[in-house]
């Protein structure tokens, strides 16, 4: 028994190790690249460690307007998505309708599309119907596309744990409808709305496959990072994908750390309402018994 | 209809339902509907030079479509895609069933934590990028020639972006966090004592999983492979960085066709592609009886 | 100060379901007005008809004279205590009680003061601050009401705002509730399944079943004098006779009952022949003690079962038909056992005679 316990866990183990080796080892790689002297994008032979290839990259321009262009991107997607996105989850959460699960089928069908599509259509109806051509408007429109419908089920899943009668109480005290959604609804929603937020910019940030067809002859960061790659690699390269996954942990640890202190904080407050509930129940009701 | 306008209404006060319905009806028909139609006019049209366009030439016609059948190559790059996207999908699931088990129902505590920061880095790192690393391991001085030279089982560097190998593999590696995600959102609505009582029937490890925990994880395995699919079917980025000029691929085929002013048969091979993946999606979803909506879970 | 709710003809309905139906009544300005009746029996769609969540499908509900058609919730002098409170969570207290303030554009200042004062009258003193997570149930319910009547409302109404709560608070909440009340002298509109709230509590009630008003009255009356067999069996508990009406003799009349007849009160003046049910209420009904009664029936002592001040008796009549009586308790040795045989009697007075086809039952 002990024994087949203990097989169970070397296995459990070392499937981890192999599942984590397989995920980080290649990326531990190419991250040991960037400090090579080596001017071919090599781990061994080492030639000594160097912040050249951060340098270099540095004093591309090419990178710098490709950076720019993605901000641009990504802010123009985060303010196109996230009205979209809180728009349908809207309808969905508050009409009955017959139709809900079509529409539902037809608003989450942009992410169970190919991004490639999405970004081959969008150039098209923009250039046929209003003679626009691809570049970074298109490039935006096509990234919304899909990422209003991610905005759109994060809002729904919080928007279903809301308790309605709140908004209710907030009519009924004389609130419009436009008082009750700033004062009461928003509120509530802003935890997934900064989410939303957070979510379409890093969508649009990452994004290859839809832009690489809607751009135009522009280009987003991943799209200099692909034309680079798919020419000549240099370990500049590699010095990018080094700044992106820095950028990447830190982000997972502080969104880690702060779900982690949220926690906390709730346990914390509910131990004290638990105590003062206990405090409350020691001395019965003050002061009414006289009523 | 009536009513559903009036109590929109009333739900939303006049400003509100302007809001809602001009958001959603500018994403879902300038955005989705009308760019697929478009796609689709274009694909039903023979490539015209602009004269031509408006006369008699101009007509409704599956040419386009007709080439993928005629042309042995073209058939040849799309059954590789549909096979490779399979693979890509099934290798998936089963190197992530395990994992999206035990973090959702063995492992406890903070320990939960950070196999989920372990998960999430990875998840969120430019595809791109996670294609590059493989393109420096299975480079002719890469690391994996370098150390089977060192071994000694091989003499020469082997040329491994040579086939369609290196395509799969960065595939791979590059899509198989979407599997995890949905199997481990729906495993972890699994009630632990299910397991447990099952355990104490007597039930065995394999027989836990084939009669309790998969029948549960069904819609995360539906969508999982959904999405893994499409992903793999779709990608433009991993043949572009991974493969070989001798190994072609569909979405590079579609890439060539707008590149060199083909927009009607780069739209007609999208279309199939797109079909290709709603067809996969269709049978996803009749086989383990699940329907789209656990997709908001 | 309170005002006045006319509903003349007011339906409701949903989907081909009328919740509610013809229901024509008046409601006093300044009263304490109950509607009583089980889960689905329309009063829950009346409440949200006075406060304009719903437009009624006909009829007018008017307040202060003034006819609510097309007046939303927002535009009325109503508020209302939700089941659930439907407090802000994410506001503190204080923030929850001027909430309604806050959309009139009450100064900040006053508006503290304001809050404050009505912390003071719902017993709530100091605690503003607080989140609204972190109270009890009890002060929970406070502060919804606290909230309610922030914007001092005309009309207060209250869904079952009690029902959450345990029975010990429950009984304290309804005096607290009468004492703001008549402090306010606001029209509070109350509806609620249990009747013992709504007798405590009110100063008239209807009985509601079938999205219908059965009977509209004080208290006592209800409980006494039901006019209709729903208000007979919902109200408080009964014993049921079924039977036809065979005699009337002056003010009573006789049923042929298949326990034998029976003398009834018979207040709607039922003519011969009438498929009537005669009601006995179980503290009305004694031991014989040889003195004359209108109706005496032989039973056997089936079980009974001692609750301090009363002592609760299940018999069956020579019929087979159960039958339960109350008696208080005095202290005597009643000498029950089960099995036993006795007489019990009740006074014509006390059997309520009612048609049986107006029965919902």
């Amino acid at each position: 028994m002990i024994s087949s316990k203990k097989v169970l866990k070397i296995i459990t183990g070392s499937y981890l190790f192999l599942f984590f080796g397989y995920l980080f080892l290649p990326l531990i790689f190419m991250g040991i690249v960037a400090f090579n002297s080596s001017s071919l994008p090599q781990v061994s032979p080492w030639e000594g460690f160097t912040w050249h290839w951060f340098h270099e990259l540095s004093q591309d321009s090419r990178m710098w307007d490709a950076l720019t262009n993605s901000l641009i991107v990504g802010v123009s997607v985060v303010c196109i998505s996230v009205p979209i996105g809180l728009a349908a989850a809207l309808l969905l959460t508050r009409l009955q309708l017959k139709s809900r699960d079509l529409l539902y089928a037809l608003f989450v069908s942009p992410i169970l599309t190919p991004g490639i599509i999405l970004g081959i259509s969008t150039f098209l109806f923009w250039d046929r119907a209003f003679a626009v051509m691809g570049g970074l408007w298109t490039a935006i429109v096509a990234q919304s596309t899909f990422i209003s419908a991610y905005c759109m089920l994060l809002i729904m899943s919080r928007i279903q744990r809301f308790d309605r009668t709140q908004e209710e109480a907030a009519f009924d005290l004389g609130a419009s409808h436009q008082q009750v959604f700033f004062k009461v609804t928003l509120p509530f929603l802003k935890p997934a709305l900064f989410s939303s937020v957070a979510l379409a910019f890093m969508q649009s940030f990452e994004n290859y496959n839809t832009t690489l067809f809607a751009i135009g002859f522009e280009q987003t960061l991943p799209i200099y990072i692909g034309t680079k790659l798919r020419q000549f690699i240099s370990p500049a390269m590699n010095a990018l994908a080094v700044i992106f996954i820095v950028l990447t942990i830190l982000g997972a640890l502080i969104y880690e750390y702060r779900r982690m202190m949220e926690r906390r904080k709730e346990a914390e407050r509910k131990k004290q309402a638990k105590a003062l509930k206990k405090a409350m129940a020691v001395q019965p009701v003050p002061a009414m018994q006289g009523a | 209809m009536r009513k559903v306008w009036n109590q929109a209404k009333h739900e939303f006060g006049p400003i509100g339902l302007a809001y809602v319905l001009i958001a959603v009806s500018v994403w879902m028909l300038v955005m989705v509907v009308a760019p697929q139609l478009i796609m689709l006019d274009f694909s039903l049209h023979p490539l015209l030079f602009p004269d031509e366009i408006g006369g008699p030439k101009d007509v409704w016609t599956l040419q386009n479509y007709e080439i993928l059948f005629s042309n042995r190559l073209h058939m040849i790059i799309f059954l590789k895609t549909i096979w490779s996207s399979l693979l890509v999908t099934v290798f998936a699931l089963v190197i992530c069933y395990p994992i999206s088990y035990y973090i959702a129902k063995v492992a406890r505590g903070a320990s939960v934590g950070w196999l989920m920061v372990g998960l999430i880095i990875p998840y969120w790192i430019n595809e791109l990028l996670r294609l590059f690393a493989w393109q420096i391991i299975l480079a002719d001085s890469g690391i994996l020639n370098q150390a089977m030279l060192w071994i000694g089982i091989i003499s020469e560097p082997l040329n491994f972006r040579a086939g369609n190998g290196a395509v799969i593999l960065g595939m791979a590696y590059a899509y198989v966090l979407f599997m995890v995600f949905p199997l481990y959102n729906a495993l972890e609505s699994l009630d632990r004592n299910q397991v447990d009582a099952a355990r104490d029937l007597g039930a065995s490890w394999f027989r836990i999983h084939r009669r309790i925990v998969i029948p549960h994880a069904k819609p995360g395995i539906a969508i999982g492979c959904i999405m893994t699919f499409m992903l793999g079917a779709g990608t433009i980025a991993a043949p572009q960085l991974l493969g070989s000029p001798s190994s072609f691929w569909f979405t590079e085929l579609i890439y060539t066709n707008f590149e060199t002013a083909n927009w009607n048969l780069g739209a007609a091979y999208a279309t199939i592609l797109a079909l290709l993946c709603l067809v996969f999606m269709a049978i996803m979803l009749a086989v383990f009886r699940v329907s789209l909506k656990e997709l908001s879970r | 100060m309170g005002q006045d709710v006319q509903l003349s003809n007011v339906g409701m309905c949903f989907d081909e379901f009328w919740a509610v139906r013809n229901v024509d009544m008046h409601i006093e300005a300044g009263e304490f007005f109950s509607f009583l009746g089980p889960s689905g029996c329309g009063k829950t769609t009346l409440l949200r008809l006075i406060s304009g969540f719903l437009d009624p499908s006909e009829g007018v509900i008017s307040i202060n004279g003034q006819d609510m058609r097309g007046i939303g919730p927002n535009k009325r002098h109503t508020a209302m205590i939700f089941q659930n409170l439907a407090l802000f969570p994410l506001m503190s207290v204080a923030h929850n009680i001027g909430f309604g303030l806050e959309i009139k554009r009450v100064p900040k200042l006053e508006r503290e003061k304001r809050v404050d004062e009505l912390l003071e009258l719902v017993d709530l003193p100091g605690v503003g601050d607080k989140k609204v997570e972190d109270l009890s149930g009890g002060q929970k319910q406070r502060v919804a009401i606290a909230r309610a009547l922030a914007v001092e409302p005309s009309v207060l109404m209250l869904d079952e705002p009690l029902s959450a709560l345990d029975l010990k608070l429950r009984h304290h909440m309804r005096a607290e509730l009468r004492k703001i009340q008549r402090r306010t002298k606001v029209t509070f509109i109350y509806i609620t399944h249990d009747q013992g709230e709504a007798f405590t509590m009110s100063d008239r009630l209807a009985v509601m079943s079938d999205g219908k008003i059965e009977q509209l009255g004080y208290p006592d009356a209800i409980y006494n004098n039901p006019a209709t067999p729903f208000v007979a069996s919902f109200v408080g508990e009964t014993n049921t006779f079924h039977g036809s009406l065979s005699e009337i003799k002056d003010s009573s009349a006789i049923i042929d009952t298949p326990t034998g007849p029976l003398h009834c009160r018979n207040p709607q003046n039922l003519g011969q022949g009438t498929d009537s049910i005669a009601f006995v209420r179980p503290e009305t009904i004694s031991f014989m003690n040889g003195a004359q009664a209108d109706n005496s029936l032989p039973c056997t002592i089936d079980t009974w079962s001692f609750e301090g001040a009363f002592i609760t008796i299940q018999l069956k009549t020579g019929d087979g038909k159960p039958l339960t009586m109350r008696i208080s308790n005095r202290g005597a040795d009643l000498n029950l056992e089960p099995g036993k045989d006795v007489h019990v009697a009740f006074s014509a007075d006390n059997a309520l005679l009612l048609p049986k086809e107006a029965s919902h039952a």
